[in-house]
């Protein structure tokens, strides 16, 4: 049977395809000519209708707040609670998909992606209720689990306690929940019953809470996903539900904290990181880092985006742990450097450490050599591989004075060997991590006396990229039979990212991200802005191929490579890498021209 | 008046035509509001000689075509295929080889569609042939009300001004907006014909 659902588009893309044939098999086509009914206020909810073509509008009263097209699911919110209070008209003649129910429901509770589309429209209009901005992106807070949340801890009565108490509970320990224990089980005692109590005439001092505690409690388990919880209040209309651990009370999440923790999620990882006391603590950061990369990813968000955030969490998680095993003062003394891709912010996925220590002249520690050991371990069971070239502080070479760097620069640029060269390529990427950012500094204004306008050292510092050049022939060849491999980093991403460091270095350009030293030649004026434009464009696209590739070869469990199988591509992204692989040929020209290449 | 006298008539003739009275309830009148579209691929385009190769049903009941409960069959020939028709329909020898003898086919299919009316493209055509395998069978060939799409869609675009219409599937979905669907697969071509029945069924008059 030919294919008549089409499941590229979310949440359906997230489904296996099993569960794409169990959808298929269940869906109807219905068609609703313009203006009719397709749901009506205070209708009980059945299914989703996908629209297939045409377009309806939600309706409140006789107002338009929104207009669904195709490919649009009607309503995600609607589905979740069953009901909806609002119309759903076709504005066109529309046909729409529709889908069960009570399948949806079933596929939500085995995959967490494709529950987090519904679950975000709910927390949407949950937020929209609070007055409060959201981000728009919530998928990856919603698959937390509650136990990563602001849950409060449960403050017990008991029934005979007054409702006098319970206030001034909650007046000292700033909250609107108490919980009461009694006869007849626990009890919950919210703000809102104490309005009843005051409605109701009732003295606090002498009513005991017993008579105005609910029986009725919405628990969720600490192990359960953010989105759950957000159900749980969406379906009960309650603005709390209490957290258990194995069946007993551990607290209470407030919705009020809940919207909160949606809405600081990017900065989770970061207050874990900053917050952590041990390597064990450090570890479990690293570990939400990975999987904010996987859904930042599943969810489309741009590659450079994700890089960017993603760096300054690295960023953020060495300095940390070089805080957490340097003596108290060391850090006045010396400078940290991450430096290769860490440097230039564009590691997505920890491939491998590269990092250094530049320390004050005069300046030494006894402890010094066995922090910068423990640092290097410290990072291998936080998941970063050890360098396969040693750059790490913990070897003597990238660990020296800001003399011993100055020797070893003007070293490098002296004889410009093939190591050489990429000892002084390595280093230009420095950014400094934690501590005297001053040395690095010093350091970087001495080598650039010592290369701009060194043409004759450039063009040796470029060739690099030559001694990497593919044959041409090989790659069309590749991308027409499409039965070998390819390297996207000798391909693209390196001859990219060293030319473009070739240039920033000649023009003093102080950044070390690659897309900021673009930016700052093109408004300098040593790049044209459309070449510098492609570039960029050229080296997301390859860096996404990457990720994508890495983070799939990941989830089996495999070595991340630069390798890339053309049968893993679809034919739109085989057309942009093979425009990709163009821009890097103009651009090797351009290198080759202004740097006499040939001639070396 | 005289269509009702006319139609039991008819009836009557059928019901002693018939041979086998497990299917006179297809005789009976048809009181609810379904329907069911159908499109065959057939190995010919010959309705004296044409082979059923697949049969594709849909039931559509109010505005909702009710594709989760289609009936999809494959039917092996008694002859073989011309090979000229190979090419439209996609089935070759080896993909019927599996197919159900015709006998089966046409049991499911007046079990699933019982005395419903049918809708179709051209279904005169598929009438024909099920018709021709069908009364061998039983006796009498299918009675069910017949839904023309392609006359209905006339009766709407014909006028004084406009007397050439064009009656091309590809015509009628294109004027109607209706989406693209993949051609001549016997479950799509069913559903096309629904589509047309459900957005010429229910248009609103214009005032």
């Amino acid at each position: 049977m030919a294919q008549l659902f089409d499941f590229r588009h979310p949440p359906f893309d997230s489904l296996s395809d099993v569960d794409h044939r169990r959808v298929e098999s269940a869906a109807d086509l219905a068609y609703f000519p313009a203006g009719s009914t397709v749901m009506a206020a205070g209708s009980p909810v059945d299914s989703l209708f996908v629209i297939a073509k045409g377009q309806m509008a939600e309706f409140e009263g006789s107002e338009c707040r929104t207009v669904y097209g195709a490919q649009d699911s009607v309503d995600p919110r609607a589905l979740i609670s069953g009901s909806t209070g609002l119309d759903y008209r076709a504005l066109d003649d529309t046909l729409a998909w529709q889908i069960p129910r009570s399948l949806l429901l079933e596929l939500t509770q085995r995959n967490v992606q494709f529950a987090a589309y519904f679950y975000q429209s709910v927390a949407q209009k949950l937020a929209a209720l609070a007055d409060r901005p959201m981000q728009r992106e919530l998928r990856p807070a919603l698959v937390a689990k509650v136990q990563q949340t602001y849950i409060t801890p449960p403050i017990w009565l008991t029934d005979d306690d007054t409702v006098l108490i319970a206030a001034e509970q909650m007046r000292a320990r700033h909250c609107s929940t108490v919980l009461v224990r009694g006869p007849l089980g626990p009890g919950v005692f919210t703000l809102s019953d104490l309005r009843n109590v005051v409605i109701d005439g009732r003295n606090p001092a002498e009513t005991p809470l017993g008579d105005y505690a609910q029986r009725t409690l919405h628990t969720v388990d600490e192990d359960a996903h953010v989105f759950e919880a957000m159900l749980t209040m969406a379906r009960h209309t309650v603005q709390r539900v209490l957290v258990t651990r194995a069946g007993a009370i551990v607290g209470v999440l407030e919705q009020v904290n809940l919207l909160s923790y949606l809405s600081n999620n990017s900065q989770i990882v970061a207050t874990q990181i900053e917050r952590a006391g041990s390597v064990a603590e450090l570890k479990s950061a690293a570990d939400s880092m990975t999987r904010l990369v996987e859904l930042l990813h599943g969810s489309g968000v741009k590659v450079t985006l994700i890089a960017g955030l993603v760096s300054e969490l690295h960023r953020k998680m060495l300095a940390r742990l070089f805080a957490l095993l340097a003596p108290a003062d060391m850090l006045d003394h010396v400078c940290l450097l991450m430096l290769g891709s860490e440097g230039r912010g564009e590691q997505i996925l920890p491939t491998d450490q590269d990092n250094a220590l530049i320390i004050a002249d005069g300046y030494d520690h006894p402890q010094l050599a066995e922090v910068c050991e423990q640092f290097n371990a410290a990072l291998i069971t936080l998941g970063y591989p050890p360098c396969p070239g040693d750059i790490m502080a913990r070897n003597p070479f990238w660990r020296r004075s800001v003399h011993g760097f100055r020797h070893a620069l003007d070293e490098w640029v002296d004889s410009a060997s093939g190591e050489n060269v990429m000892h002084l390529a390595i280093w230009s990427d420095a950014v400094a991590v934690a501590g005297q950012v001053q040395l690095l500094t010093t350091l970087q204004q001495h080598l650039g006396r010592r290369v701009q306008g060194n043409d004759a050292y450039l063009g040796r510092f470029a060739f690099v990229i030559e001694q990497f050049d593919q044959q041409p022939g090989l790659l069309s060849q590749w991308l027409g039979h499409h039965d070998t491999d390819i390297d996207l980093k000798k391909a693209g991403i390196f001859p990219i990212v060293h030319g473009v460091r070739t240039l920033a270095l000649a023009h003093g350009v102080p950044a070390s991200n690659s897309y900021q030293r673009l930016d700052q030649l093109a408004s300098q004026g040593h790049l044209s802005t459309t070449l510098a434009q492609d570039l960029a464009e050229s080296l997301a696209l390859l860096q996404g191929l990457y990720l994508k590739t890495g983070l799939q070869r990941r989830q089996r469990g495999e070595a991340v490579s630069y390798r890339i199988s053309p049968a893993q591509l679809g034919t739109l992204e085989r057309d942009l890498l093979k425009d990709a692989l163009k821009v890097v040929r103009q651009f090797r020209a351009l290198l080759r021209q202004r740097y006499h290449l040939q001639a070396l | 008046m005289w269509t009702a006298l006319l139609e039991r008539w008819r009836l009557r003739r059928l019901q002693r035509k018939l041979r086998n009275p497990a299917y006179a309830h297809l005789l009976a009148p048809y009181a609810g509001d379904e329907a069911v579209c159908i499109d065959c691929e057939t190995s010919s385009l010959d309705p004296s000689r044409a082979e059923i190769l697949s049969i594709a049903a849909v039931r559509i009941k109010g505005n909702r075509l009710c594709v989760s409960d289609h009936l999809l069959l494959t039917v092996r020939p008694q002859r073989r295929i011309d090979p000229a028709t190979v090419p439209i329909h996609g089935l070759r020898e080896q993909d019927v080889a599996d197919g159900l003898p015709v006998a089966d086919a046409l049991a499911k299919l007046l079990a699933y569609i019982g005395n419903r009316p049918l809708v179709g493209y051209y279904l005169e055509f598929d009438v024909a042939i099920i018709n021709r395998h069908l009364r061998p069978l039983i006796g009498i060939g299918l009675p069910n009300r017949r839904i023309e799409v392609s006359a209905l869609y006339y009766d709407r675009h014909v006028s004084a001004y406009r007397p050439e219409v064009d009656l091309s599937l590809d015509a009628i979905s294109h004027t109607l907006q209706l989406p693209a669907l993949p051609r001549h697969d016997p479950l799509c071509d069913a559903l096309m014909a629904g589509l047309i029945y459900l957005k010429l069924q229910t248009r609103t008059p214009n005032p």
